[in-house]
């Protein structure tokens, strides 16, 4: 059994981030053992065909193919959001400050760090809601209101919320308009995983495994919910596309957080 | 990576110059084109992937968080684009058979000359999760760092799936003989 230390260096020298020691450490692992010996010339092969596999050329006609389609891509229209930009860059910035008061108070008195944090946790989540239109349901205490907006397109319009709650994500939408063709909510599926779609309380549509996105042909006035699990908090990307059959419009909401900031 | 550069065709982008966007097609559509490649083993999908990542890119360009490196970004969208892409291609066949066709066509039969036959099989028995981390190392050559931002990973997870795939790979290129020894 080769050491998970040794497997690293290994690693590492592979990578070419070995310091001189380092060079001399795994020299003297290398000719104490055969394990080892075994397992680097398994990744001096890797690493060996790996570099003598060239790029391929992308296609010439690849750039021309791309420029076509922007130049026929619908146009994207106005988003009147609140900035969930700066509702996610004013949480990083939460996370930094409170890490630091983590740090600082923690060595001071252990006790005092808790409700510190928990001082920093209320503010991020009072100014968070502060700023926010949202017209939909007003979320629970234990929400965190990572992204809401009001996006248009053309006459047709739609109200957007996504909250957190633990592991869970819910994003809410109440159409205004009747002009809405479809709202599209796709993620990333390596994230997100969806469990469930509601309209008015009731579930609704059924759930395509594997699938990264969700088409909705929306009814005025109802509020749809779609509840995912994230259980790998990563940053991770919502987008929230509305159309009115021509123009189109998208807005994304960054669903990561931190788990200091729940 | 030129950042700045990446940032001022950005904004520019944004500023309604289509033409910088070109720019940004310019830097990265052969870096794109080769992961997808790479993920999804394939030249037609490779490039139907590079151009949504391209279009997606571009709808989505005021989205873009300058706090972040561009080409993390756009790597990011790559790989999840393709990782999507291997997803609904298992709804219809395995993906050992996708990866190695047996009858390639005459643009499969150009990338097979230049990606090693052996490299390709081996990697069609990765996980894409342990595939992407390979390819953005070491077609990339990608840091840890920056392969822990664009799959938005822990870095120690970059390390375990990376050293994880090493060693499958050199194991199925042993076993394979394909050692060289020049």
């Amino acid at each position: 059994m080769i050491k998970q230390s040794h497997i690293e260096l290994l690693n590492r020298a592979i990578d070419g981030l070995t310091t001189a020691d380092e060079r001399e450490q795994l020299r003297q692992i290398l000719d104490a053992d055969a394990e080892a010996r075994g397992y680097y010339d398994s990744l001096l092969v890797a690493s060996t065909q790996l570099k003598k596999t060239p790029q391929v050329p992308a296609p010439a006609d690849l750039k021309s193919n791309i420029m076509a389609k922007i130049a026929t891509a619908k146009p994207i229209t106005t988003v009147q959001a609140a900035s969930h930009r700066s509702v996610f860059a004013f949480l990083r910035e939460q996370w930094n400050v409170s890490t630091s008061f983590h740090i600082s108070v923690g060595v001071l008195a252990g006790a005092a760090a808790v409700v510190v944090f928990a001082s920093v946790f209320n503010t991020s989540e009072h100014l968070s809601v502060a700023n926010l239109q949202g017209t939909l349901m007003p979320h629970a205490a234990s929400e965190l209101v990572l992204g809401s907006s009001t996006i248009v397109a053309g006459n047709s319009s739609a109200d957007f919320k996504t909250t957190r709650s633990g592991n869970q994500l819910i994003t809410s939408i109440l159409v205004h308009t009747a002009g809405v063709a479809s709202i599209q909510v796709a993620f990333d599926k390596t994230d997100l995983e969806l469990t469930a779609i509601t309209a008015n309380g009731q579930p609704t549509n059924d759930i395509e495994p594997h699938s990264s996105q969700v088409v909705l042909t929306p009814t005025p006035g109802t509020q749809y919910q779609l509840f995912f699990q994230d259980d790998s908090k990563a940053v991770s990307l919502l987008q929230l596309t509305i159309s009115d059959g021509h123009l189109s419009a998208r807005q994304e909401v960054s669903t990561g957080t931190h788990p200091a900031i729940e | 990576m030129p950042v700045q550069d990446d940032r001022t065709l950005v904004q520019q982008c944004l500023q309604g110059d289509t033409k910088a966007f070109e720019g940004l097609v310019d830097q990265y559509q052969q870096a794109v084109f080769n992961v997808a490649l790479r993920m999804v083993g394939r030249y037609e999908d490779a490039q139907d992937i590079a151009q949504t990542v391209f279009l997606k890119a571009y709808q989505n360009l005021s989205g873009y968080d300058a706090n972040f490196k561009f080409f993390s970004w756009i790597y990011r969208m790559t790989v999840n684009e393709s990782l999507n892409f291997i997803d609904r291609r298992r709804a219809t066949e395995p993906l050992t058979e996708a990866l190695v066709a047996k009858d390639p066509s005459p643009e499969e039969s150009f990338v097979a000359g230049q990606m090693s036959r052996s490299i390709e099989t081996a990697m069609a028995g990765m996980s894409p999760e342990n595939r992407a981390v390979i390819v953005l190392r070491h077609f990339e050559d990608m840091s840890y760092e920056d392969i822990a931002d664009t799959l938005r990973i822990p870095e120690k997870t970059v390390k375990s799936r990376l050293f994880t795939a090493r060693r499958q790979l050199g194991l199925a290129l042993s076993e394979k003989k394909v050692v060289s020894h020049d």
